[in-house]
Parts: C-alpha cells; sequence; structure tokens
C-alpha cells in the first residue's frame, strides 16, 4: 500500500509534457484527438460507489432523480470495478475496509478517477482514533475531494463538474493525470452566500 | 363501515382490441410522448415545466432558513471579523477543525482579533455547535457548501477566505436571533394561556 | 432447566475440583472460573460426559481487566443441544504469559473466534495451527481491543497525513 508521491508524480508528467512540446510533436491533430477523447471521457463516466457508510443516503439523493447524476453522463453504476471509470468512496474507511478498498482501486482499468466523497474519506472526520484511515488518500490518490457531513447534493455535483473539468485538461494517454490545477479551466458557478 | 364501498366491474375476458396491444402500447407512447414534449417546450421557452429535475447549475432549490452550510466569520463594515477570538468555539467544535490564535490591538475599542483563524472543512461536520457557543455572533454557518477541492491543504480556509459582510448573512442572523428569543421567552403556564 | 445449570456446575466440581477455582450460578447464568492451564481437561470433560454433554462452542471471547492481575479474561460459552443448557467458563491469563490452550481440536468452531482473540487481544493460543489476524490485516500494529492502546495510533502501512 505504498503510497505515490503526487507532487513528484506531477512534476514528472509537467516535465514530460513540455519535452513533448518541445520536440514539436505536439500537432493541431494530436491535440484534437486529445480533446475529443477527454470530451468522451469526461461525458460518460461509469461510477462504481463504494458506499460503507452513511454518506450512501446522500449518494442515493444524488444519483436519484431530483439531482439526476445522469444529466453529467455519470448516471450508470457499475458493480464491477473493472468497468468503471470513477471510483466513488462514500462513508468512512476503517483500517479492516482499507485494503478492500486499496484492491478494489488495483482491480479498476485505467484510466480510473477517485473521488472522496465526504468528511471522513477526506481526512478522517470526526473520528480520529485508530480505527479509521485518515482519509483515503493515504492508501490511493485521490482526485477530487468533496467535504461535507455528508455533503449537499449540490456540492456533489460540483466536484463532479470540477472532476469533469480536470479530465478535459488530461493528456493522453491517461498517465498524464496529475495535472498542475492552475491550469484547469474551473467551472463557474454562481454561489449565493446567504 | 366508514367510506362508501363502490362495486367495480371488472372485464375478466380481453377485447379484441385488448388482445392486439397495440391501441394500449400506442397510448402509452402518447402519454410518455406528450409529458416529453412538454417539457421540451418547457426548456425552451422555460414556462409550464412538469419534471421534478433541479437543473443544478443553472437553478438550485432554496434551502430552509435552518440550513447549515459551511460555518463563515462575520464580517463588520470596515472589514474587520466580529469575533474576539475568545475560543469558545474552538472549544465546543466536536472535531477539533478549528484553530485560533489571538492579537491585539492596543487602545482600540475591542482590543481581541484573531490573528489566524483556520477551519478544517474537510474535518467540520456542518453541526453548527460553533455558532451556538458564539458569545458575539461573529461565526455563523452560512449556505455555501460546494466546497470541493483538488487537495488537502485548499480544504483548510483561512480567516480572509472565511469573511463574509454582514448584510449577506442577513437572512441567518435574523433566523438565530428570532430562534434565541422563543427559547429565552419564559414558557407560560398552562391555566394562563387558557385564560 | 430449573436448576439453571448448576446440576452441571455440580458434576464438573465432583470430576475436576482442582482446575475449578469459583463457581456461581444464579439466574441462569452458570459460570465457573477454572485454572487457565486446565482449559482443555475442562473442555473434554463438558463435551464427552454422558452428564453434561455440552457438544457446543457458542462462543469465545475475551475481557481485558486493565487494573487486575492476572489481566485478561478468556470466556468460553458451552451450549448443550441435548440437553438445552449452557455455561460459562472463564479463564485467567496473565498479561506477560499471554498464552492459553487451544479448543481446536475438541471443537472445530474454535478456529475463528481464537484467532479474533489473538487479532484484539493479543492471547495466543498454543495448539492452533494457523494462528493469524482474523479482521485485521496481518501488518496492523499491536492489538487494537486492549485498553491500553493508544487512541489516536497511526498504523505503519497507511500514508502521512497530507
Amino acid at each position: 500500500m505504498a503510497v505515490p508521491d503526487r507532487q513528484a508524480v506531477a512534476a514528472r508528467h509537467n516535465q514530460r509534457a513540455i519535452e513533448f512540446l518541445r520536440e514539436g510533436g505536439d500537432s493541431l491533430v494530436t491535440t484534437k484527438v486529445e480533446s475529443l477523447f477527454n470530451w468522451s471521457r469526461k461525458y460518460s463516466m461509469f461510477l462504481y460507489p463504494f458506499v460503507t457508510a452513511c454518506c450512501g443516503m446522500e449518494f442515493m439523493s444524488v444519483a436519484g432523480p431530483r439531482y439526476d447524476l445522469d444529466r453529467f453522463g455519470c448516471a450508470l453504476p457499475r458493480f464491477s470495478p473493472r468497468q468503471s471509470d470513477l471510483l466513488m468512496v462514500v462513508g468512512t474507511i476503517t483500517h479492516r475496509q482499507g485494503p478492500i478498498l486499496k484492491k478494489v482501486y488495483d482491480q479498476m482499468a485505467e484510466p480510473k478517477w477517485v473521488m472522496a466523497f465526504g468528511a471522513c474519506t477526506c481526512s478522517g472526520g470526526p473520528y480520529n482514533n485508530y480505527a479509521v484511515v485518515q482519509g483515503i488518500d493515504t492508501i490511493i490518490p485521490v482526485d477530487i475531494y468533496v467535504p461535507g457531513c455528508p455533503p449537499r447534493p449540490e456540492a456533489v455535483l460540483e466536484g463532479l463538474m470540477k472532476l469533469q473539468a480536470r479530465v478535459q485538461n488530461e493528456r493522453v494517454p491517461a498517465d498524464g493525470r496529475h495535472k498542475e490545477i492552475d491550469e484547469l479551466q474551473l467551472p463557474v458557478i454562481e454561489k449565493p452566500v446567504a | 363501515m366508514p367510506g362508501k364501498v363502490i362495486k367495480v366491474k371488472r372485464q375478466e375476458q380481453l377485447g379484441f382490441s385488448e388482445r392486439l396491444y397495440l391501441p394500449a402500447i400506442v397510448k402509452g407512447l402518447m402519454i410518455t410522448g406528450r409529458h416529453f414534449f412538454r417539457n421540451l417546450r418547457g426548456f425552451v421557452t422555460g414556462k409550464n415545466r412538469t419534471d421534478f429535475v433541479v437543473q443544478y447549475p443553472e437553478e438550485r432549490v432554496d434551502y430552509p432558513d435552518a440550513f447549515r452550510g459551511m460555518p463563515v466569520l462575520v464580517e463588520l463594515e470596515n472589514g474587520e471579523p466580529r469575533c474576539v477570538a475568545c475560543g469558545l468555539c474552538e472549544f465546543a467544535c466536536p472535531t477539533d477543525c478549528i484553530s485560533i490564535i489571538p492579537g491585539e490591538i492596543e487602545g482600540a475599542r475591542i482590543e481581541r482579533y484573531p490573528e489566524v483563524f483556520d477551519i478544517d472543512m474537510s474535518r467540520c461536520m456542518f453541526c453548527g455547535l460553533c455558532e451556538e457557543a458564539c458569545p458575539e455572533e461573529a461565526i455563523v454557518m452560512s449556505r455555501e457548501v460546494e466546497i470541493g477541492s483538488y487537495d488537502r491543504p485548499s480544504m483548510v480556509f483561512k480567516k480572509e477566505q472565511l469573511l463574509v459582510p454582514e448584510p449577506l448573512l442577513k437572512r441567518r442572523l435574523d433566523f438565530l436571533r428570532a430562534e434565541y428569543e422563543r427559547q429565552d421567552e419564559p414558557r407560560k403556564p398552562r391555566t394562563e394561556s387558557q385564560s | 432447566m430449573e436448576d439453571y445449570g448448576s446440576q452441571a456446575l455440580r458434576r464438573l466440581l465432583e470430576a475436576l475440583s482442582d482446575a475449578v477455582l469459583e463457581t456461581h450460578a444464579k439466574l441462569g447464568d452458570a459460570t465457573a472460573q477454572i485454572d487457565a492451564s486446565r482449559i482443555v481437561d475442562v473442555a473434554r470433560l463438558l463435551r464427552d460426559d454422558p452428564d453434561l454433554q455440552f457438544e457446543m462452542l457458542t462462543d469465545l471471547t475475551c475481557v481485558d481487566y486493565i487494573e487486575q492481575q492476572p489481566r485478561f479474561e478468556v470466556v468460553y460459552h458451552f451450549y448443550s443441544v441435548a440437553r438445552n443448557r449452557r455455561v460459562r467458563i472463564k479463564a485467567r491469563v496473565a498479561a506477560d504469559v499471554c498464552q492459553i490452550d487451544s479448543l481446536i481440536d475438541l471443537y472445530p468452531s474454535a478456529d475463528w473466534m481464537e484467532r479474533e482473540v489473538w487479532d484484539m487481544y493479543g492471547v495466543r493460543f498454543e495448539g492452533h495451527p494457523d494462528l493469524r489476524r482474523l479482521l485485521l490485516y496481518e501488518e496492523f500494529e499491536g492489538h487494537p481491543l486492549r485498553k491500553d492502546y493508544p487512541k489516536e495510533r497511526r498504523q505503519p502501512l497507511v500514508g502521512p497525513r497530507n
């Protein structure tokens, strides 16, 4: 269960991308193909819900007809990790559950993304003790964090849109996934504060 | 027996048109199609939509007054937080996600202010105990929930990110004051209210 | 039925009076505190004696009395299907030894329960053929249900917080 150093990975991929550009290999055709690939990937995510706790209720609310994940092309849960692109880790991950989560993540085929859904998966949440993994990013790499206890459906949908923005900015092949965040074009959502 | 019993005559033998099944299929398709085209016209014109879906980024549901989003700091007109860094919210927080370092201004009307006020949103569970503990109405729960991020450090909100001008929080503050008033009100004895 | 299992305790005291330290049977909880080194003898008697016939080991667990000496108490629940009777056997294990004989030869159901007790309390079962952790993974450090296990302990295989 070694954790890849994400900063080092990101730096390596950026370096590779820069070298690729310097060599002049980035023609109009390849960038167009890239964006087409990414566009089709971001709107056809098959998700694997790894539901372990109470956040699952909120996941049902998001997946249900009121908020409807299907509008983002992300509706069809595949209950096999091999057929899915997006691992939604929903709920507390204990040390007992940790190896299972790791195995599920390893079984998924590239390209794959991980969403940490809820406070427990982001950082351990209220459970600061020996039994709970303090954030799933200590076990597997996470692409998008959605904090909240549990998060509102709006928060999940916004997180999904941010993830789609990340997917759109990826390089093909999909190992160039850890791009710097400054380069991403984030979705703009008007937020009323009060 | 309450109500009225209505005897329904059930057709046990299928007629010719029912045995064909085609009219029923057409009928069902007509109903589906009617809803589909009505909602399609509703999307285009923006009127008379009958579907249930909240088209999220464009529209959103209105949360009730008691809704608790992420906690924010009330910003006064001079751009300073109302907080006096007493540390009661830090103490009340069940997840230890608030960290305050107090500072002092010599000679000001309110001497204490928070030099650092961080809330780790990845741990916060939006329980509202900090808001309840605050004697100054300086930390309130906003209606802001969309705080997804790409990495953990950006989920720790600094003081500058947490400050929200007071007029924007009017709805929550009004709700809180009404709620405290209701709680403080002495409960009337039963005989008094009856008379 | 009306003797609440005290009959079984009487039989146990008759046969193995040197192994039994203390008994009580009140409101159906027939319990015998025994010497931990004689647990196999007691279990064999409970299973094979025609008057007892406790052919089922329903539960095996452990309690950590951290302030007492000896510290751990392994608790066995036996059930007699033939006579519809239950009896509870308790054996104290000292913290420095932390070892007791396995019942796996007499009761195959003890296999996973002993592994769980080893996993959570660190009590070794002598004679168990495959004493691995049952619930947690092999690299987990410590036995988490011990009362002195630190509350905010972190595990070596899980990466650092960022």
